[in-house]
């Protein structure tokens, strides 16, 4: 479009000045002094670059400190986690055990003859009843081992 | 021009020394911030904020060599600002007496000069429907005659973005240009 090439090339040839140059000099000195003298003492240590950077620097230390701390803490969380699991499942494998003992005891049709003498026992004795004859097979298990051990030193020594 | 001011001085505080650094870009900025924002006060209170910013970031000016386009990068981001703020204004502004703009773009008369007056008229017409970046690209590339790179370091726009921009705010123009001949 010619016209705007035209209005272009005026606008470009136009070369404004300012009106009272010295004026406005003045006036942007005359701020700059009243600027120097408006010292914000409150930011002031922000001009000290040592300071500021010794600042940067122990920001980022705190950022990273903080970081590790809380990763450290998550893994020790997750540890806590798994042991309650393992925990956990010991727990309940001993009481599926004492289960299996009880309704073994309790059910007649798996045990025919077992209750016919009729004799009332209170399921809290029959409970601590499994727990000890639980306790007594652990206790026997660990007496097998035991043996077998010593009776394969034994033969080793023989040998 | 700016080599005629010593750098280190200014970083030191040198007030004489920045009363050179004034002098010598002074015109330039008001010439540019005149052309993009379209008003004398504004372009004056440009010129002024431009260089108590350049005395506050001093510190941070490497060499004489980087110093124009430093001023002229500021003064273009304080125009900026202005438009964003004073956008409605300008608006307003933009209905102005443009009796003379048949003559200006007419090919009768093409040693035609504008006066102070005309030519503030004539860039609020013009400009009126752009954004402030469509402003300031038009004026950086058409009328300060700088390249895609140079406004692209200047105000920190991608190329894309400056062809775009020109090219909406061309169309713009040449349609209140249409509008101001028929």
């Amino acid at each position: 479009m010619k016209e705007l090439e035209r209005i272009i090339k005026q606008l470009k040839l136009y070369k404004p000045e300012i009106d009272g140059r010295d004026s406005l000099r003045e006036s942007i000195m005359q701020n700059i002094r009243r600027k120097k003298r408006k010292i914000n003492y409150l930011f002031v240590w922000t001009e000290i670059v040592w300071l500021r950077r010794s600042l940067a620097i122990a920001s980022v230390a705190i950022i990273a400190v903080f970081v590790l701390q809380q990763l450290f803490v998550i893994n020790r969380i997750d540890k806590l986690e798994e042991r309650m699991v393992s925990f956990n499942t010991e727990k309940i494998l001993e009481y599926q055990r004492e289960n299996v003992i009880l309704n073994s005891v309790l059910f007649e049709e798996q045990f025919p003859g077992v209750l016919t003498d009729s004799i009332k026992v209170a399921s809290e004795d029959l409970l601590d009843l499994v727990r000890s004859y639980s306790n007594l097979q652990n206790k026997y298990e660990e007496m097998l081992g035991t043996i077998k051990k010593n009776r394969s030193e034994s033969t080793k020594q023989k040998l | 021009m700016s080599a005629s001011c010593d750098i280190k001085k200014i970083k030191a505080g040198d007030e004489n020394e920045f009363r050179k650094l004034i002098d010598a870009n002074m015109d330039n900025i008001y010439v540019t911030a005149l052309r993009i924002t379209a008003d004398e006060d504004d372009a004056r209170d440009v010129v002024q904020e431009t260089f108590l910013k350049v005395w506050e970031k001093r510190k941070s000016i490497n060499d004489n060599n980087c110093i124009r386009p430093y001023i002229r990068r500021i003064a273009v981001n304080k125009c900026y600002d202005l438009l964003r703020k004073r956008k409605s204004r300008y608006r307003i502004n933009g209905i102005a007496d443009t009796s003379f703009l048949a003559e200006v773009a007419g090919d009768s008369r093409a040693d035609y000069n504008l006066n102070n007056n005309e030519a503030v008229s004539l860039l609020n017409a013009l400009a009126s429907g752009l954004s402030p970046r469509q402003r300031i690209v038009f004026t950086m590339v058409e009328l300060e005659g700088l390249s895609h790179d140079e406004v692209a370091e200047i105000t920190g726009m991608n190329k894309t973005s400056i062809k775009s921009n020109l090219s909406h705010a061309r169309k713009k123009i040449e349609g209140v240009i249409k509008q101001y001949l028929t």
